[in-house]
């Protein structure tokens, strides 16, 4: 009798479970799986969306659809995309965050929040800044992927070659929050069929402030972390340049006199490759020659990049940190209004090691 | 006095590690890291390890009570306090025992509802999970502790996730060492206590280890090793996460997992989450099985009995905390008083048995 | 209750041997015929059936006929039988006659008889393993006759210390049935409980040692096979010498084996006659194989129905085209596939084996191809459907096979319903069952629980013999040790 209550009590339990215990499904082939999506600016309380979703056709084709949609919040905007979907839009597979140039200057505190909060979204996800609308950008097809994949792609090859820093969701989400440093973000820019990375953007708290120009991005990474696959152009004297690449970076902080004003002293360590050279040739001498000349453009290069961070307020490369790190008893607010003033020295140190199989 | 275990119901001392170990690790491994880094800043690290040094000196206490009654904490109770009042206070123990259970199940099913499925009822699935409770503690303690042993054994790949995301990690963040007073230091480890819960359950088990006194080095071994994984997570959280960004996030090792990306899986952390059904399983086990134990010996009722009302009463305070508030209003309420529990009351229990010992020696 | 479980009521007692005969005599195959002729008449009595009629006719008849004798136990002494019996009990009378025993009375009203063996014996020839063959090592199987099974065992161990205890079982087959132990290192309490089982045992027919393995497992509810059977004597004698208990059954070709841990399931016997690496690797892959063949069908259906976010980028353009045309959800589709590869398995294990290769020729081939044509299922599916199935090949316990097909089913289910939780779920169920299952009262998933750090040497891994030392911990033998390790792991000098 009391295994035959036992064996009741079992099955309703199962049965109960399999008819209440149901949960949404998302079927692989029922779901549009947004890869992109763009904010633009519309006005002061309104932002226009667009979303890339790929379409996989039976054939193994990729195609692209593009939905657009405008409203006050980011979420919002995604139900209005539903609406206009045949399936159902989800963004567990979402790969680059795009946000235009307009509305970065406008704050994306609110647009970023969504990205944050809801636990679908990859950390892995790309997030960055476009120069024009972002709708036009979107609206392309890239390749032979669907354009999400394709700019993911495209930011990700650029990341490991190291030409802009990595960054992704969480470094960005990092930033954006710490009360020490603040975020940047790659800028990309669409050239007719093309799309490429145009540099850095660089933020104040949720505002676009400045982009970096290209010739100080070399230096911004190598400040910002240890560069193993970098590439450097050095203009020389008689309009000969050089390239060096494969450089290997490695930088020191020394943070001196904490009690009153810290000074910051960093020593940048490189070693590289010459890859192009239109000199003559590349003997003893002029392989010195290169290193000073290299040396010095970037100690300068480093020193303006770092005099416009302090004049704007702006603290991309997290000196903050390093400073804090050394600090006993650190206090916020005597660093912010430090900072503008804190003596930040630049020192680099390059090496040749090798100059390729002909002299 | 009590009756003895028969042989076959007892387990090897050794797997007394398994014991201390599964039950401290649990739901609070995903989220333990903001309450301690709240007031301890990037010096968390050094509150995991001071707590994990007084848990060692409260087990020694524990192990000191037990091995001079030579039973459970029932007996303790009843030697010390006489035994009306020994069974008030057990009953009380039990009763923080069933309110933590609810709460370890409640907290499973919320972080499947947020990070899996939001659309998940809450009750179909805590009544299968309890059924699966009910088919272990109904099978006996060493069906108890086989599940406790696989389920610390089999998720241990776990250990090689935490140590993915050092590739976007700072250990910068870390210094400077010993940046907090002594007071902050003293407030993170009430938060850092409850993440080593989970020991006290010791007795109730005591009598089901076979040689008891010798489990005594295991049962230190198994908060060593809790000891030694929370710091590793602790360490990786603290160079993985802005110390602003931290506070902001509620289950800093679900945001962990999310960032690894292997060749065949993209988003660790569904497979983390699914992993942890079978972490936390053993936990609400034991403690079920602790609980109706606990009654079992004071009231003699049968202990199938116990159980099935126990896990109904569980069910139906797990079905009415509803929302993320509510289930942290609760939770709070309990981590408070599973905070006086761990660091007030078993150290005055320790002082109480011993006194009455020593009266009784001279009486 | 059903009433064969029951024992049945003993047949009316005959009350004389005539009447017992007279019963007999209603059946055709009963001979019963009167020697007038001889020099002492005599009655001989018979089931032309069951006995030998050479040796009636060569051994028997000719010494009765030739010798005057006046009693009983002249013809005792003259018949060259050791297995020769004068009785007047009925029961035993009964028995034996139907057992294959010739009856001689000197007079048809006696009380009193002569009972000989004379029985045929038609047993297959011993042949290679079927189920469980082997490229390397012995080739020689069981077949139906105890005496040919037992002398099979024997002949691998010549000790005396190897003890047969016979039982008879079924109140309407009286199958004979021997235990087989090694006294001085199986653990008495295993062969105690395995003979308590047995003798406990109400059943009226064992046709086969598999009916008496269902009938005396720990829990008969459970899927897990909780004695393995084999039909390589050689696996045999090999487990009878690290200790365990053997059952075998008279007209089965199977033996079974017992106590076992959930790792013997992924033992072929093979494994001792290669060497430890491949052994090793082998087994490791058919733990795989096994996980592989349960868990990927129910994550496919997991991760296609809930968890989208789960799949890299690059494998998403060939999942979901693949999938695009699909009309039916995944569980469906993949309930579809598995019970179409079951259908296949059964067709083909129904038919002659030149046919039922034709069948999966068929079914493989054609059905496959033309489902993915017609857009009913997902060609990625049908691989991975297919792998699972040959996967569940590999386990050398046949029966294990069977599990693992049915195992696959809750699982499909549950996952469907939550996913990859669902699965976890089914998970934690299938743990808390091994934990709680029991073989002859040995805890089954011996040596992950409870942990025996030593038996890990001849459970996921096959450590060389060297290692082997020590018996099984789990079969907690009188006599742990199997050889000196001492002597076996001397270490001599460099030419020494």
């Amino acid at each position: 009798m009391k295994k035959k209550i036992k064996i009741a009590v079992v099955t309703i339990i199962i049965f109960f479970a399999y008819m209440f215990g149901r949960v949404q499904r998302q079927i692989l082939d029922d779901i549009n799986m947004a890869s992109a999506v763009g904010y633009d600016y519309i006005d002061k309380d309104k932002i226009k969306a667009t979303a890339v979703m790929p379409n996989y056709k039976p054939d193994k084709n990729v195609g692209n659809e593009t939905y657009t949609a405008s409203n006050e919040i980011s979420k919002k905007t995604l139900t209005k995309i539903n609406r206009q979907s045949s399936r159902q839009v989800v963004n567990g597979k979402l790969e680059v965050a795009l946000y235009s140039k307009e509305v970065a200057k406008h704050g994306i505190g609110e647009l970023v929040d969504s990205l944050q909060r809801d636990p679908s979204i990859s950390e892995r996800l790309f997030v960055a800044v476009a120069e024009g609308e972002t709708h036009e950008l979107l609206n392309k097809r890239y390749g032979d992927r669907d354009t999400g994949v394709y700019l993911s792609m495209l930011i990700e090859q650029n990341m490991k070659e190291g030409i802009v820093p990595t960054t992704n969701l969480h470094q960005f989400l990092n930033d954006y929050n710490s009360h020490l440093r603040d975020p940047f973000l790659p800028l990309i820019e669409q050239k007719g069929k093309e799309v490429n990375l145009k540099g850095i953007a660089l933020f104040k708290d949720d505002h676009y402030v400045k982009n970096l120009r290209q010739d100080q991005q070399f230096i911004f990474q190598a400040l910002l972390e240890n560069l193993q696959l970098g590439t450097y152009k050095l203009k020389l004297k008689d309009k000969e340049f050089v390239a060096i690449e494969n450089i290997n970076s490695k930088s020191r902080y020394r943070v001196v006199n904490l009690k009153n004003t810290p000074e910051i002293h960093i020593q940048v360590k490189l070693r590289g490759i010459i890859r192009e050279y239109t000199g003559k040739r590349t003997d003893k001498k002029e392989i010195e020659q290169i290193k000073k000349q290299m040396e010095k453009q970037l100690e300068k290069e480093a020193a303006a990049m770092i005099r416009s961070f302090q004049k704007l307020k702006i603290d991309p490369i997290g000196f903050g940190n390093h400073v804090r790190s050394r600090t006993r008893n650190f206090r916020y607010q005597r660093w912010v209004d430090q900072y503008p003033d804190v003596k930040i020295g630049v020192k680099v140190n390059a090496i040749i090691l090798e100059k390729g199989v002909v002299d | 006095m009590k009756s003895v275990i028969k042989d076959q119901f007892l387990v090897s001392p050794f797997l007394v590690l398994f014991l201390i170990h599964g039950m401290q690790y649990g739901v609070g491994v995903l989220s333990f890291q903001r309450d301690i880094a709240k007031v301890a800043g990037h010096d968390a690290w050094i509150s995991i390890l001071i707590t994990g040094i007084l848990v060692h000196i409260i087990i020694w206490m524990m192990y000191s009570m037990l091995n001079k009654t030579k039973g459970d904490l029932i007996t303790i109770h009843q030697q010390t306090f006489g035994k009306w009042i020994g069974n008030l206070l057990s009953l009380l123990f039990i009763l923080y025992v069933l309110a933590e259970s609810t709460t370890v199940l409640r907290s499973y099913i919320e972080i499947v509802q947020v990070w899996m499925f939001p659309l998940l009822k809450t009750w179909p699935f805590a009544l299968v999970l309890l059924l699966s409770v009910y088919y272990v503690v109904s099978s006996g303690f060493r069906i108890v502790t086989g599940v406790c042993f696989l389920a610390v054994v089999l998720p241990s790949y776990l250990i090689f996730t935490y140590v993915v995301p050092i590739e976007f990690s700072t250990f910068r963040n870390l210094l400077p060492v010993f940046d907090h007073s002594i007071l902050e230091m003293a407030q993170s480890i009430k938060g850092s206590i409850l993440s080593f819960s989970g020991f006290e359950y010791l007795l109730f088990y005591y009598p089901f280890i076979k040689q008891p006194e010798s489990s005594q080095k295991w049962a230190h071994f198994g908060n060593l090793v809790t000891t030694l994984l929370y710091l590793l997570i602790m360490i990786v959280t603290l160079a993985f996460f802005d110390q602003a960004y931290l506070q902001k996030v509620i289950w800093p090792t679900l945001m962990m997992w999310k960032i690894i990306e292997l060749p065949f899986v993209e988003r660790f952390e569904i497979i983390g989450v699914t992993s942890w059904a079978v972490v936390m399983l053993p936990i609400i086990c034991l403690m079920f099985w602790s609980a109706s134990r606990g009654i079992k010996e004071i009231f003699k009722l049968k202990q199938r009995s116990v159980l099935v009302f126990l896990l109904l009463l569980s069910f139906i305070v797990c079905c009415l905390l509803i929302d993320r508030e509510t289930i942290q209003q609760y939770n709070t309420f309990v981590a408070e008083i599973g905070f006086y529990l761990l660091l007030g009351y078993i150290p005055f229990l320790f002082i109480c048995c011993h006194i009455r010992f020593k009266m009784r020696e001279k009486g | 209750m059903k009433m064969w479980f029951r024992k049945q009521p003993p047949e009316q007692q005959e009350n004389n041997l005539v009447a017992l005969i007279n019963m007999y005599k209603q059946s055709g195959d009963f001979v019963h015929f009167h020697h007038p002729q001889s020099p002492q008449p005599y009655w001989v009595s018979y089931f032309g059936t069951l006995i030998d009629v050479e040796i009636l006719h060569r051994d028997i008849l000719p010494f009765l006929n030739k010798t005057a004798f006046t009693s009983l136990d002249g013809v005792k002494a003259a018949l060259p039988f050791e297995d020769v019996l004068i009785t007047s009990d009925l029961q035993k009378i009964q028995d034996d006659i139907l057992q294959g025993s010739v009856l001689i009375q000197l007079d048809v009203k006696d009380a009193t008889c002569l009972l000989v063996r004379a029985e045929m014996k038609k047993a297959r020839e011993v042949t290679i393993p079927e189920e469980e063959y082997s490229v390397v090592g012995p080739k020689e199987a069981f077949v139906e006759s105890i005496t040919t099974n037992l002398n099979l065992v024997r002949k691998r161990l010549p000790i005396s210390e190897l003890k047969v205890k016979e039982f008879t079982i079924g109140t309407l087959s009286k199958t004979k049935v021997a235990v087989l132990y090694i006294d001085g290192i199986t653990n008495e309490e295993n062969v105690n409980t395995v003979c308590q089982r047995l003798s406990d045992l109400q059943f009226n027919q064992i046709l086969d040692s598999s009916i008496i393995a269902q009938l005396i497992a720990d829990n008969g509810h459970s899927l897990f096979p909780q004695l393995i059977d084999t039909e390589r004597p050689d696996r045999v004698a090999g487990v009878l010498a690290e200790g365990s208990v053997v059952i075998l059954a008279e007209g089965s070709s199977h033996a079974l084996i017992g106590p076992i841990s959930a790792m013997e399931l992924f033992n072929a016997f093979e494994d001792y006659y290669v060497n430890w690496q491949t052994a090793t690797a082998l087994r490791l892959i058919r733990i795989f194989a096994v996980s592989f063949s349960i868990l990927v069908t129910p994550i496919y259906v997991a991760v296609l129905t809930y968890h989208y976010q789960l799949i890299p980028k690059d494998l998403m353009v060939t999942l979901v085209s693949s999938r695009r045309n699909i009309p039916l959800p995944p569980i469906l589709e993949a309930i579809i596939l598995e019970l179409t590869i079951e259908l296949l398995r059964e067709a083909g294990a129904r038919l002659p084996s030149k046919v039922g290769q034709t069948i999966g020729i068929v079914g493989g081939i054609v059905i496959g191809t033309a489902a993915v044509d017609a857009g009913l299922t997902s060609n990625v599916l049908l691989i991975i459907i297919a792998l699972a199935a040959l996967a569940s090949f590999t386990t050398p316990v046949y029966r294990m096979g069977n599990t693992i097909r049915l195992l696959r089913f809750p699982f499909l289910l549950l996952a469907d319903l939550w996913g990859l939780l669902g699965i976890a779920v089914a998970f934690i169920f299938l743990i808390i069952h091994l934990l709680n299952l029991t073989s002859l009262g040995r805890p089954y998933l011996e040596p992950i629980y409870p942990p025996r750090l030593k038996d890990f040497k001849d459970s996921f891994i096959r450590f060389p013999f060297s290692f082997q030392s020590k018996r099984p911990g789990y079969l907690q033998t009188k006599d742990q040790i199997r050889f000196s390790k001492k002597k076996a792991s001397e270490v001599h000098d460099i030419d020494e």
